[in-house]
């Protein structure tokens, strides 16, 4: 396999809100300042690993629009869903984010972000591309989608190495909703979100769960 | 090996032929041979390579693991050449050329990676993105047993793939075999986690892994990355 699929779990680096003035200087400040606090974060050695989890996960709600990014997965079905059920989903949707990928960039300290640039896109989107340095996954892009809602700039898609997180979704939902509607779509998150609370109390259980050989590998942020 | 891949190519090749391309238009034609062949990979996995790279995980000291990963790394270098040439790509493939030069030198027959501290990293490329920029559509999704996620233009590129690794051309099937072993087993062990993760947290992991592959596909052979697809980011009449 030519790109190890690693690469796809390095995403949620991510993002605070600026106001107004030119749109991708907004955007990029946004990116940038959220980038720095992640790793600032990542490198706070005096926080533990779930302190670590748990701020990067502040960020993260606070700086993804997840309304937007459940439009985005969902597409034509969101239509179909009542009022309920889409308040449901995005609920659903965001704790399902936080935790699954909250808890793997706690791996990834040894990097540096590079800010590569940004694009223009259509409805006044941005794109800021970005690189990382150093590390097992040098050289790696990822490019945030940025848009401007409710006067606050926040991220509504991470495309790593070209792997977009609301496409690869959408397929993924698109599939459950053919076979079985909202609810099973529903109780799918719900039950992945147990999961992932019952294997995340407390950080030795978890460590324990795959194998006798995941006694520390947490720290050691390389391949 | 080189009597053994080329029945596996003819059996491949074979297969592709023989597959009806269904009616719809979606990437994915023979999604029902396609998740057989991604179950019994996983099943490969889970009973096999997984259990074996995981006690080799803990046994190998995580520098050797490195310089394994190098090691093997480096061999794979000759084939991005070749292809940057054949994209016409001349700037990379000197900056390869360099960097395969600096490391089975300095870096010891490729152990160490010296060269990427001197801005000499590796972007791999290989026959089937060559034939890409060439125009050739990627056709199906293919998932090959043992091999994993494909396409039918990536499939029939992967012969050359396999004969411009140097060490395809070592006559010694032990030696090979050996290699062959070590090398997919020291990618396995540096992947535990992170597969682990993704199966856990997929909502459907065959989609997951298809449309992360076809996707960072789409974007090293540069036919306009899913990113820049309008129509995903459209909310109006939502």
């Amino acid at each position: 396999m030519r790109v190890p699929l690693h690469f796809f779990l390095l995403f949620m680096l991510l993002v605070p809100a600026a106001a107004n003035a030119e749109p991708t200087s907004d955007a990029r400040q946004t990116i940038d300042a959220t980038v720095a606090a992640v790793l600032a974060v990542l490198g706070d050695d005096a926080l533990s690993y779930d302190e670590k989890r748990g701020k990067i996960e502040a960020v993260a709600l606070e700086r993804f629009d997840f309304e937007t990014m459940s439009k985005l997965v969902l597409k034509r079905d969101w239509r179909k869903f009542s009022d309920a059920q889409k308040a449901e989903f995005v609920e659903a949707f965001r704790t399902y984010l936080a935790t699954s990928y909250g808890s793997r960039i706690t791996r990834y300290n040894q990097e540096a972000i590079e800010m590569a640039g940004e694009r223009l896109e259509q409805r006044g989107d941005v794109t800021v591309l970005t690189r990382i340095k150093g590390g097992s996954a040098d050289g790696v892009e990822i490019d945030y989608r940025v848009r401007n809602r409710e006067e606050r700039w926040r991220i509504i898609d991470v495309v790593i190495e070209g792997i977009s997180l609301v496409s690869n979704f959408r397929s993924q939902f698109a599939d459950v909703l053919q076979q079985g509607g909202a609810t099973e779509l529903l109780s799918r998150l719900q039950q992945k979100n147990a999961e992932a609370a019952a294997s995340t109390a407390g950080d030795p259980e978890q460590v324990a769960e795959p194998g006798p050989t995941e006694e520390e590998p947490r720290t050691s942020a390389g391949s | 090996m080189v009597v053994r891949n080329f029945w596996i190519w003819g059996v491949l090749f074979a297969l592709v032929l023989a597959l009806p391309a269904s009616a719809d238009e979606t990437e994915d034609p023979w999604r029902g041979l396609n998740e057989g062949t991604h179950a019994f990979n996983e099943g490969l996995d889970r009973y096999f390579l997984e259990p074996i790279a995981t006690g080799y995980d803990f046994v190998v000291p995580e520098l050797l693991q490195d310089g394994v990963e190098n090691f093997f790394g480096n061999l794979l270098v000759p084939r991005t050449v070749l292809n940057d040439l054949l994209q016409g790509d001349l700037g990379p493939a000197a900056k390869h050329t360099g960097r395969f030069a600096v490391n089975t030198t300095v870096g010891i027959a490729g152990l160490i990676d010296v060269a990427s501290r001197f801005g000499m990293g590796h972007d791999p490329e290989d026959f089937g993105q060559t034939l890409g920029r060439w125009g050739v559509a990627p056709g199906p999704y293919l998932v090959l047993p043992v091999l994993g996620p494909s396409t039918v233009r990536d499939t029939v590129a992967l012969p050359l793939d396999y004969a411009a690794n140097p060490a395809f051309w070592v006559d010694e099937g032990v030696i090979t075999a050996g290699a062959t072993a070590l090398s997919i087993t020291n990618l396995r062990a540096g992947a535990l986690e992170e597969v682990a993760d993704n199966r856990a947290s997929a909502i459907n992991y065959y989609v997951f892994i298809r449309d992360a592959y076809l996707q960072n596909r789409a974007k090293n052979v540069g036919e306009g990355a899913v990113a820049t697809d309008d129509d995903l980011y459209d909310t109006d009449d939502l």
